[in-house]
């Protein structure tokens, strides 16, 4: 385990969660492809943190990574309940959740 | 602060698989013809993220992991999809051009990703071993983490209680039924 692997890892659930938002018509599979972006983003913030060198001495511990982490947990809850919300707004209105048919605002 | 916690498992192969399962349900959110099926491999992935997490010495974000992503966002994906169940297609539309544009841009954007990442490990690799988090246990490590998380960090965490706040306010007003008898 190494910073490279990890950060391949992260790379590759990175791209596959790009490939679900462009692939998928349906928004509710939109937003799980958004979920798997974050994810590999906190990944990636993580491993940066623990393979970092902790500074010397009784100062404290590097941790901004995982602190950084938690905010973007956060967002992403937040995140996560206003997509849904508005995907629940959609259906009532238009009777659909795929995103090409929700075309109202398409000029 | 030694608690007798036994020292974690840093082996690689244990890295390795769980990698591995990770790669595999994220491929199934993408490809599994079943939204529900889908919306558990996400959950799945969830699991095996959080397992990295605990390899990679960050506990309480693998705990935190596992109450808001599994225990969270998953069940409300599922909410959302039963709450629309009636119209929801099973699969793609049609293996179109849109499609394998897609997967072909995913592709190359992993595949770039990658190869960037191997020959710039001259770059990635630590300049020295100084003082590494398996010094702490961990109990130190989430002792120190909540210590930075209420003083040199009060101000964001503020800031993220005031979005949880108007996320919450926000999703129930839009997903609020409308009836005509509602006075205002």
């Amino acid at each position: 385990m190494t910073l490279v692997s990890c950060m391949v890892l992260a790379a590759l659930v990175f791209s596959i969660g790009l490939a679900c938002v462009i692939v998928h018509r349906n928004a509710v599979r939109v937003l799980m492809g958004i979920e798997l972006m974050f994810n590999a983003v906190n990944i990636n913030l993580v491993a940066i943190n623990y393979f970092h060198p902790q500074p010397a001495g009784a100062h404290g511990v590097f941790l901004t990574g995982q602190l950084f982490a938690v905010f973007v947990i956060t967002v992403a809850a937040a995140e996560a309940a206003v997509g849904l919300a508005i995907v629940l707004a959609v259906y009532r209105n238009l009777r659909t959740i795929n995103v090409d048919q929700a075309s109202t605002l398409k000029f | 602060m030694r608690l007798g916690i036994p020292p974690p498992i840093t082996a690689d192969w244990v890295f390795w698989i769980v990698a591995i399962f990770i790669l595999l349900t994220a491929l199934g959110v993408v490809f599994i013809k079943n939204v529900i099926h889908a919306a558990l491999a996400l959950g799945a992935c969830f699991f095996g993220i959080a397992a990295i997490y605990i390899l990679l010495h960050a506990e309480f974000l693998a705990v935190a992991q596992v109450l808001v992503y599994v225990g969270d966002i998953t069940v409300l994906i599922l909410f959302a999809l039963m709450l629309t169940r009636g119209i929801v297609r099973p699969y793609l539309e049609k293996w179109g051009a849109p499609v394998a544009a897609g997967v072909v841009i995913a592709v190359l954007l992993g595949g770039m990703f990658c190869r960037y990442l191997t020959t710039a490990s001259s770059y990635l690799a630590p300049a020295s071993k100084a003082a590494p988090l398996e010094s702490l246990t961990r109990y130190g490590i989430v002792l120190a983490f909540s210590r930075q998380l209420i003083t040199d960090y009060l101000l964001p965490f503020e800031v993220a209680s005031g979005i949880l706040l108007m996320a919450l306010v926000g999703a129930i007003v839009l997903a609020r039924e409308e009836r005509p008898d509602d006075a205002g």
